[in-house]
């Protein structure tokens, strides 16, 4: 994956590694195993994005950048900017037990990713950026989850927003125990198809 | 070293174990991690002593994170995990009511595409 300067500044976000260094790994297929970043959950998180944006990259962005290749390198750069600022912990979602010595949480980058997979693993869409609005820290006060995504030409857009939200809600329901008032989502792009979309 | 150090490292082998938890990550701050990894290059220090153990005033705090496999759900591993550690705790002789424990998921692995529709 090509990295623009600005990502090879160390951050303390990802615990003494830079953003350059991940990709490389990545393009390494994460050998040799290095523990110390296996080991820390920011760089997971980032290379978990990584991965998935080096995925796209081989499809329809690559039929994109045929098209207008100084997009591309924007739109690339732009979103691992918001992969790189999603990956701080963030606030802690509770979870709840009986037993009060026992005090359980999501960290709230936690559940961005979570978001951020629902969107991304359902084909024909990509999702920008992701915010929780609310009190996430306190049970069962309402939240709303708003996220911008690009979904690819050819299936209506609201029908395609509309399973969008169904996966977002579906994997909230099951992974955390967020009161979700509304899911909205805005649509910022459009993708061309690819043979993988067809 | 600390005398904790063993039971951290009982505690990581106990919350690795748990279904549904994907890795364990070290949960100290960023600069007693730093700390203990040199401790672990001079080899002072295991590895895997990634729990951390917190004692103040007769009160002791164990934390734990994780990365969550989305196969199960996370609320579920957290429980899991928080009761195994417990247990654990209980089982080595800690008096109820004298310490907490906390588990946090700093990240969920594994989403299948598709697996929502």
């Amino acid at each position: 994956m090509a990295m623009t300067d600005e990502h090879a500044v160390p951050e303390d976000d990802l615990d003494g590694h830079t953003m350059e260094e991940l990709a490389d790994y990545l393009d390494r297929g994460r050998t040799p195993y290095e523990p110390s970043i296996e080991r820390s959950a920011a760089c997971r998180l980032a290379l978990d994005g990584m991965r998935r944006l080096s995925q796209l990259s081989a499809s329809s962005l690559q039929q994109q950048a045929d098209r207008d290749p100084g997009r591309d390198e924007g739109w690339i750069s732009g979103l691992l900017d918001i992969i790189k600022s999603e990956i701080r912990s963030g606030r802690d979602v509770p979870i709840s037990h009986p037993d009060g010595a026992l005090r359980l949480a999501l960290t709230e980058a936690a559940v961005r990713g979570l978001i951020r997979r629902a969107g991304d693993t359902m084909p024909g869409a990509l999702v920008g950026r992701c915010a929780l609005e609310g009190d996430v820290a306190v049970p069962g006060a309402p939240v709303r989850v708003v996220v911008s995504c690009s979904l690819t030409f050819g299936e209506p857009l609201a029908a395609m927003a509309d399973r969008l939200r169904q996966r977002i809600a579906a994997a909230l329901a099951e992974h955390t125990e967020l009161t979700i008032e509304a899911i909205d989502v805005h649509v910022d792009d459009v993708l061309p198809p690819t043979e993988g979309d067809a | 070293m600390t005398d904790d150090t063993g039971l951290s490292q009982r505690l990581t082998e106990v919350a690795r174990r748990t279904a549904g938890v994907s890795a364990v990550f070290a949960a100290k701050p960023a600069v007693a991690a730093a700390a203990d990894a040199l401790a672990v290059a001079l080899a002072l220090r295991e590895p895997d002593v990634l729990v951390d153990v917190a004692r103040s005033e007769g009160f002791t705090t164990f934390t734990v994170h994780i990365a969550a496999d989305a196969a199960t759900p996370a609320p579920q591993t957290l429980r899991a995990v928080g009761e195994a550690v417990r247990d654990l705790v209980l089982a080595e002789g800690a008096a109820e009511h004298h310490f907490a424990v906390n588990v946090k998921a700093r990240m969920i692995e594994g989403l299948e595409a598709d697996r929502h529709d």
